[in-house]
């Protein structure tokens, strides 16, 4: 395999990592504004442990899973008992405070960041991707899963077959975190070179779009989305250049179309017909009692 | 000194204050967040720092086609990414906002280059010394606007039809509809206000800061998002009293402590809010279920 | 006298300044049917909510066999029995017919990390095959794999009341199963809650068909204006001065 083809192999694998990952959270329902942080939690751990610390890359990317999901439950705890809107802003926010807290560290760079990482192979990709296959398919045909679809279908009524919301729900964060982390992991000894800018608001973007594009209703619609999504500007030369017009252009012309994606169902599926404007207010904490 | 600081601060809120208000406005009618309105400031104000810079306009033509400028986008940006989007997946939208002002953002770059612009100084020679602090023309002009448009919403919302009909709208947009009253087109303005409220934020911050910046929009919306958060979604008095409270916050952060740990600082606030009133310091009890 | 299932004390409830439900008592007796009526209004809503959790009362206990779980969220609710239905069906529309009554299980069954192994374990063979008599039941069993939100209206009810049964409640809580029925889902309707009881489930019934009331259940509250204004036998309770004034106002 030439170097170039290698490189175009490795990109595709990490983008189909990403895509995947955040098709957990997807999968409850939940939508996360900001998952580039993990994706930025996971490079820079793996970063220092192989730089500063001379692990191998993959126990590395497995402490970058740790301490991706760490911060997913965190923020998850935090955001995932409010309403989706709060939701959108604390994934957003607390992106942004990731990479201002990585800007100011000076023991990582700071924002000229860290250099020097190598160690992605593609085999090293693609046993990752293995991995998360099979733990999608073991996922999609459990109890776990079905309960995953629950909470994604209608939350109230979750509750009443007796589903922990908060736990199930934080779990799937945790866990799309944890993946992403890993991405991230693998992304930085591929490109060899991270700073805290390269994790902002585009890439979370991105890993939206690399989720959904495919389909969100199995997920390897998402993947093979990630791949057309991520082969794209390597065929079609001038894109690289509207890289960010082009794909922000889609995202919208996507969510106005399909917004569920092209591989899967054509409609949520819900049985009752909708108000003319869905309310969605704070929820599931009940009347009377505060969040928290 | 310290007064000058609280000033300045006061000053720094004032500016925020009018995109939380669009910010708000939009949460109010749709239950939604444009994530696109800090971009659409970002555009205001590029377009008022042309016009103020090369084509020589006086300001005080500039900053209302600024406003002009953030209706004209924000309508833009209903279209496409609200008024079409399937009411099923209420995240969609809010997404597809996102991926609007990031194209914005790639877009101007592209265009007009990622270069700052200077935006002219206005009533360069006023100076008002009130001993305790001092006030700068600029600063009268940046005060004024703000407190005016401001107050001008307030009053459009309690005292005219239209303004009466937002507030219907973002009540019961169900029964409002029933009422008569012409839901798409009371959105439709609800937008371009907010979108007009965001450029003049944008154009006053640049006069504030000299400056103005492809790459403004980000910060924008990050700022807005915390207000609204700190202040209650929805809430425009919320909006007012934080915005005029980070403000405050952000300028003796800088003043007193350390740039750097300005934005830390607001991220903790907002923070302690989230885990101990997430409904913040105005929101509507975030009581209310969706009825079973 | 034995303690009731389920008792409300002192039970109270304002929304923005409207007093729902004002310093209600209640009590279920175990293994009866409990019928709760009372004109638009009354509060049967909130109530039915206040026992399943989805409403905190401002003030008041609920027991269920003496204890105390007014402060529970509805999902702790359900492994201890109590367990819902929802006036405005609310099914898992995208998920099939059998998917629906699987969730329904969910408190009883191993559904964390344990759930992903490739294999059923024998405690999930017995809740599947528990699942497909729920189906043949509720004459379900055509429709087991077609998406719930695809079935007509009365078998969603079926549905609904076969997910909820699955949880194996102690006191199942049917929110107006008759609502927007045809004559004959009504009629049929009568048994099979009459079923329930003799399986050992009490039931709590927010009803506004009179008929069904007065064919079903064993005792009746009737609300109005958040407070009980009358209960008793339903041939008696029915009958009486007082319900017809409520409803009819004269």
């Amino acid at each position: 395999m030439s170097p170039y083809t290698e490189s175009i192999v490795l990109q595709v694998g990490i983008n189909v990592l990403l895509a995947l990952g955040y098709w957990i959270a997807v999968s409850t329902g939940k939508y996360s504004f900001g998952h580039a942080a993990f994706m930025c939690i996971g490079a820079y751990t793996a970063s220092i442990l192989t730089l500063n610390f001379g692990w191998s890359l993959p126990v590395a990317m497995l402490a970058s899973a740790v301490t991706a999901a760490a911060a997913g439950a965190l923020i998850g705890w935090m955001a995932l008992r409010l309403s989706l809107l709060y939701l959108a802003i604390i994934t957003f926010v607390f992106a942004q405070l990731v990479e201002v807290l990585i800007s100011e560290w000076d023991y990582v760079g700071g924002a000229s960041g860290m250099v020097g990482m190598t160690g992605t192979t593609v085999p090293l990709v693609l046993t990752c991707i293995a991995i998360v296959v099979v733990y999608l398919v073991l996922l999609t045909r459990s109890r776990l899963g079905l309960a995953y679809a629950a909470i994604r279908e209608d939350e109230q009524a979750a509750m009443a077959s007796g589903l922990r919301i908060t736990l199930i729900a934080v779990g799937a964060f945790a866990t799309s975190a944890a993946v992403t982390g890993i991405a991230g992991a693998l992304a930085a000894h591929q490109l060899m070179i991270i700073t805290p800018s390269l994790f902002g608001p585009q890439q979370a973007l991105l890993i939206i779009l690399y989720c959904v594009f495919g389909g969100v209703q199995y997920f390897w619609g998402a993947a093979l989305g990630a791949i057309v999504l991520s082969l794209l500007p390597i065929y079609f030369d001038w894109l690289s250049d509207w890289y960010m017009i082009v794909y922000g252009l889609l995202f919208v012309a996507l969510m106005v179309v399909r917004p569920q994606g092209l591989i899967g169902r054509s409609r949520g599926g819900r049985g009752r017909p909708l108000l003319y404007w869905q309310r969605w207010v704070a929820h599931p904490q009940r009347e009377g009692e505060t969040v928290g | 000194m310290l007064t000058q600081q609280l000033f300045n601060g006061l000053l720094l809120g004032a500016t925020f204050c009018l995109v939380a208000l669009g910010f708000n406005l939009v949460v109010g009618a749709m239950d939604r967040l444009n994530f696109a309105l800090g971009e659409t400031a970002m555009v205001s104000a590029m377009i008022g720092a042309i016009l103020m810079g090369e084509t020589g306009w006086p300001f005080a033509l500039a900053f209302p086609a600024a406003m002009v400028a953030g209706g004209v986008v924000a309508v833009v940006v209903y279209f496409a990414s609200f008024r079409f989007v399937p009411r099923d997946y209420p995240t969609a939208s809010i997404l597809s906002s996102l991926g609007f002002g990031l194209m914005l953002t790639a877009l101007v770059t592209k265009v007009l280059g990622s270069n700052q612009r200077s935006v002219p100084d206005v009533l360069p020679t006023v100076h008002i010394d009130l001993g305790i602090f001092r006030i700068s023309g600029a600063q009268v002009v940046i005060f004024g606007l703000a407190a005016v448009l401001t107050v001008a919403l307030y009053v459009f919302l309690e005292r005219t039809v239209w303004g009466i009909a937002i507030r219907g709208v973002s009540d019961d947009a169900a029964v409002t509809g029933l009422l008569g009253v012409p839901v798409r087109r009371v959105i439709l303005l609800t937008f371009a206000l907010s979108g007009a409220l965001a450029g003049a934020a944008g154009l006053l911050t640049g006069l504030a800061y000299h400056t103005v910046s492809p790459f403004d929009g980000f910060n924008t919306t990050l700022t807005a998002l915390m207000i609204i958060v700190l202040g209650g979604l929805g809430s425009v008095t919320g909006g007012v009293v934080a915005a005029l409270a980070i403000g405050i916050v952000e300028t003796l952060t800088v003043a007193y402590l350390s740039a750097t740990l300005r934005d830390l600082i607001v991220f903790i606030l907002v923070g302690i809010v989230l885990l101990v009133r997430p409904q913040g310091l105005f929101g509507r009890n975030a009581g209310v279920l969706e009825r079973v | 006298m034995a303690d009731p299932l389920l008792r409300l004390s002192g039970v109270r409830k304002r929304f923005q300044g409207v007093e729902a439900l004002g310093d209600i008592d209640l009590s279920v007796a175990e293994g009866t049917i409990h019928g709760i009526v009372g004109p638009n209004g009354a509060g049967k809503t909130t109530l039915l909510n206040v026992v399943s959790g989805y409403v905190l009362p401002d003030s008041g206990r609920v027991e269920l066999a003496g204890r105390d779980i007014t402060r529970l969220t509805p999902q702790a609710r359900v492994p201890l029995g109590v367990v819902r239905t929802f006036q405005n069906i609310r099914l898992y529309g995208g998920l099939s017919v059998l998917e629906n009554i699987l969730i329904g299980q969910h408190s009883r069954a191993h559904t964390g990390l344990l759930s992903l192994l490739p294999f059923r374990t024998a405690s999930d063979r017995r809740l599947r095959e528990e699942a497909r008599e729920a189906l043949d039941m509720f004459e379900l069993t055509p429709y087991r794999r077609r998406r719930a939100a695809e079935l007509p209206y009365g078998l969603q009810k079926q549905l609904e009341m076969a997910r909820a049964l699955a949880a194996r409640p102690k006191v199942l809580l049917l929110d107006e199963p008759a609502a927007g029925m045809t004559a004959d889902g009504r009629a049929a309707l009568v048994p099979r809650v009459r079923e329930l009881r003799d399986h050992g489930i009490s039931v709590v019934i927010v009803e506004h068909d009179m008929d069904v009331i007065a064919k079903v259940c064993d005792h009746v509250t009737v609300l109005n204006f958040g407070r009980k204004l009358i209960e008793g036998v339903p041939d008696e309770v029915l009958a009486s001065d007082e319900v017809r004034t409520a409803y009819l106002g004269t």
